[in-house]
């Protein structure tokens, strides 16, 4: 509409948004181009000076030009003059950078004598992923360890679960209740699970959620988590640990551990507390012996679908457990999600076919081979833990992107 | 068209959980417990401190669960982790952790004074200020060992707190087993088995007939590695390759000539089969950032300007009996001899203190990559040089590097990797910035599980 009424205002609105969009990519450079501009006035004082930048570091080059520009804006305000060639002094400005930090170093060239100022500063989390596009599933961030600027070192996340009141995180080491608000995630509880040791080196957890709450299971430790519902502050959780070898429940569904057999229930398993599996004891019983095993899902029918820990995918449908076709490329994590799509019911599994990243990938069950109902969704890093929601209607998964950056995203469907 | 199949099977493998059992044959080059950097130190014994996962993680705690300074870093006290026991069923106490301390400063010299115990805590106090005791801590050097209690004619299997222990040993194989109450988690692998390698092994040949997982090689051989196929994990800038002065009588001027007549280049790109990184400067840019600072270009003219007319005496070179350390002490010789120097190359001898050794040392030291601070401090500590501990400023830090190595007693060269191929059956590897292998959380692929392994599981 205002492209056809007036070209020249649509043409101005442009060049505003560009401006706009070009000043805030380099706002993240103005601390540090000051902070040296200060102290290469310190060490020159005012006068004129030829300046050449040089850029040893990952920050793209399409934005070498722009910290050029402030260097020298701060520079004047300091009372150094960009100058030609005709100038004795010399500032050799290079954009450097360690595993852990930026640093910025100048020399500054007066005659034979060259002196030196660097600053260093933290490096940015990298950029945001670009979004992506049978049955289409979905990926939604649901926390980043990176948002917080100050947490640099994040210990493997093991589940997460949403509740009024906060995130709750279940971490190798202790809970975390982590709010959001304007400024992003802010941890505002954590609690140590009490342990100074750990059992196994593949940590694995579960929250189930309770009224005004939540229970946590670890390997060797149960937690209860509660909060004031009359506050929904964070700071009113009050989180109780103590060593437990309950078995642990199959599904994260409130109040939904009764009876496998009737196939609505999940039931619970005892979890071998020094490695990374399930014993294959389930209570009750579903009527058949179960291996030891890495995921399990319930399908309506009842029919359970195990993921072995020698790698097999067996169904137990009725008695006897039958291996499932079309399981060679899943990976140990696995969990079923009720979505109305299709036959209102699909397992998601994990499969990679590159070492560095894993995608999810939506299968029903038919007869006894499982087959691929969406395309691959790229994970952007090691699915590291995968429960059905509460809810059912969706899954959460946590991506390990880094050995100190975790992910916890919801991954949904979308009926064709 | 099977083969096509075959390929596609290896591409569609999924990723699945590790897997508990089997053993990791390993084929290392030097002694695997008693090498300064040995490949199963970290696997036997933890530190009060451990490195990161990598260069940009944070040091992590260990033994100790927390520190802190005081008195401008004189003084520091670490609280020890409560229920860590060693391998056998012994708790770790200050007690034990101080009588290990005071072990390690026999054979190397260490940065603090005193250790003493405090309750379920060691404190250390130093003559010096100690800013980078925590991340010294971390080093192999002062790894906590279980000293025996008695003195005994046979040599005890070392003890420590780490993932496994060491079940037997002869000169050529260790055998290490699983430690089922590791405070860090019982390892994947039920077992591993170090060899040491014999001159003329053949990596292929020991991959694919599941003789080995993992063999170390030099970063001469990384190129042939990959052009074969094999699967190399590298470690960057895990060593650095420095050319000690030692001579204390040849004049400034003819120390400056030596160090500018080294051809690095050369050095890199024939030598290490431009598998090494160029550097003047005693830390990685990984490290500092400021190592371009340095020149690395070899300067002929600067060199024959900076000896004039002087003639110098001849000179002694000595290097490691390895095939790539001689060849690039020779290839060194023939730099310094275009500059006027004469220089004959001869072996190293281990043991001998700076007034004994050669004129010239080429050197290949392990570099800590947990701090730049701590990775300069133990660097000069390695070279026998006494400097203030530099300061965390990255300026002031450059500076006084830039000081130190205007005396030209020491000549950085080049950062070396360290590398190894590992076999398809060996997933989840990673190797610690220093280069070495953490085994603990490597496990094998479904084939070489051993069935056992899981029914004994409780």
């Amino acid at each position: 509409m205002i492209a056809k009424s007036n070209p020249m205002r649509l043409f101005l609105l442009l060049a505003v948004v560009l401006a706009v969009r070009k000043s805030h990519a380099a706002s993240r450079w103005d601390k540090p181009a000051a902070d040296l501009a200060v102290r290469i006035a310190e060490i020159l004082g005012p006068g004129q000076a030829q300046i050449a930048v040089a850029n040893r570091s990952t920050v793209p080059a399409s934005e070498v030009p722009g910290i050029r520009r402030q260097l020298e804006d701060e520079l004047r305000a300091h009372g150094v003059q960009p100058s030609g060639a005709e100038s004795a002094n010399q500032i050799r400005i290079t954009l450097s950078e360690t595993a852990r930090e930026r640093l910025w170093v100048a020399e500054i060239a007066e005659g034979s004598q060259t002196r030196y100022a660097m600053v260093s500063f933290a490096r940015q989390a990298g950029a945001s992923e670009a979004p992506r596009a049978a049955i289409l599933l979905t990926r939604k961030v649901v926390w980043n360890s990176s948002e917080p600027a100050d947490s640099p070192g994040q210990s493997p996340v093991l589940a997460a679960l949403e509740t009024p009141s906060g995130l709750v995180l279940l971490e190798r080491d202790s809970i975390a209740i982590e709010t959001t608000g304007a400024s992003g995630w802010h941890e505002a509880k954590r609690v140590n699970l009490g342990r100074s040791t750990v059992e196994s080196r593949d940590p694995r957890g579960m929250l189930v959620p309770g009224t005004n709450g939540f229970t946590a299971y670890a390997a060797g430790t149960q937690c209860q988590g509660k909060y004031d519902a009359s506050d929904a502050a964070a700071s009113e959780w009050t989180i109780q640990c103590h060593e437990s070898d309950d078995p642990w429940p199959l599904n994260s569904e409130p109040g939904n551990e009764g009876n496998l057999s009737t196939g609505a229930a999940n039931g619970r398993c005892f979890f071998n507390a020094s490695r990374n599996f399930y014993t294959g004891t389930l209570s009750p019983s579903p009527g058949a012996n179960l291996p030891p095993f890495f995921s399990l899902a319930v399908l309506p029918g009842p029919r359970i679908v195990v993921g072995g820990i020698d790698g097999k995918v067996q169904m137990l449908d009725g008695p006897s457990l039958k291996p499932l076709a079309g399981t060679r490329d899943w990976g140990s994590d696995f969990a079923a999600i009720h979505t109305g799509c299709g036959s209102g019911t699909q397992i998601l599994a994990s499969s990679s076919g590159e070492a560095e990243s894993d995608s999810l990938r939506a299968y029903e069950i038919d007869a006894e081979e499982a087959v691929p109902v969406s395309g691959p969704l790229e994970m952007d890093g090691t699915v590291t833990a995968l429960w059905t929601a509460p809810g059912g209607a969706s899954a959460l998964a946590v991506i390990r992107k880094s050995p100190t950056e975790f992910e916890v995203a919801r991954v949904a469907a979308l009926c064709p | 068209m099977l083969f096509a199949c075959s390929l596609c099977a290896g591409v569609l493998q999924a990723r699945t959980r590790p897997r508990y059992g089997g053993t990791i044959r390993v084929l290392v080059d030097t002694d695997p417990l008693q090498a300064p950097n040995g490949a199963a130190l970290r696997l036997v014994f933890d530190g009060l401190t451990q490195p990161g996962i990598d260069l940009e993680s944070d040091l992590q705690p260990a033994l100790a669960l927390r520190w802190v300074s005081e008195n401008n870093s004189h003084r520091w006290q670490f609280w020890l982790r409560p229920g860590v026991v060693f391998q056998d069923g012994a708790p770790l106490t200050a007690v034990a952790v101080a009588a290990s301390l005071n072990q390690s400063c026999r054979m190397t010299a260490c940065p603090w004074s005193g250790v003493h115990i405090s309750g379920q805590s060691v404190v250390f106090i130093g003559e010096s200020p100690m800013p980078n005791l925590p991340a010294m801590l971390a080093r192999p050097e002062f790894l906590i060992r279980e000293l025996p209690a008695t003195a005994s004619s046979e040599t005890p299997l070392p003890i420590g707190t780490g993932p496994f222990r060491v079940k037997d040993g002869t000169a050529a194989t260790i055998r290490l087993e699983a430690n089922e109450d590791c405070w860090q988690g019982r390892p994947f692998a039920d077992a591993v088995e170090f060899r040491l390698a014999h001159a003329n092994r053949d990596l292929w040949a020991e991959l694919s007939t599941g003789k080995t997982d993992l063999i170390e090689i030099a970063p001469s051989e990384i190129r042939a590695a990959r052009q074969r196929q094999l699967r190399v994990i590298q470690a960057p800038d895990a060593n650095l390759l420095a050319l000690e002065v030692n001579n204390p009588n040849l004049a400034p001027q003819l120390r400056a000539a030596i160090a500018l007549s080294v051809d690095r280049a050369a050095l890199q790109q024939v030598i290490f089969q431009k598998q090494a990184d160029v550097s003047a400067s005693l830390l990685p840019a990984a490290l500092s950032g400021y190592s371009f600072l340095f020149p690395t270009d070899r300067d002929l003219a600067g060199a024959l300007a900076q000896r004039g007319g002087v003639n110098p005496p001849p000179l002694t070179l000595a290097a490691d009996a390895g095939a790539p350390m001689q060849l690039a002490a020779q290839r060194l010789a023939l730099n310094l001899h275009d500059a006027g120097f004469t220089v004959k190359v001869v072996p190293l001898i281990p043991g001998l203190n700076v007034t004994q050794r050669a004129d010239l040392v080429l050197r290949s030291l392990p570099v800590a990559g947990i701090s730049p601070g701590a990775t300069l401090e133990w660097t000069l500590h390695n070279l026998e040089i006494n400097a203030p501990v530099a300061p965390a400023e990255p300026v002031v830090a450059f500076l006084a590097e830039r000081d130190l190595l205007a005396q030209h007693t020491v000549v950085p060269l080049l950062f070396l990797p360290r590398a190894w191929v590992a076999s398809s059956r060996l997933r989840d590897l990673h190797l610690e910035a220093d280069g070495l292998p953490d085994l603990a959380n490597a496990s094998l692929v479904e084939g070489e599980l051993a069935r056992t392994s899981v029914e004994r599981a409780p």
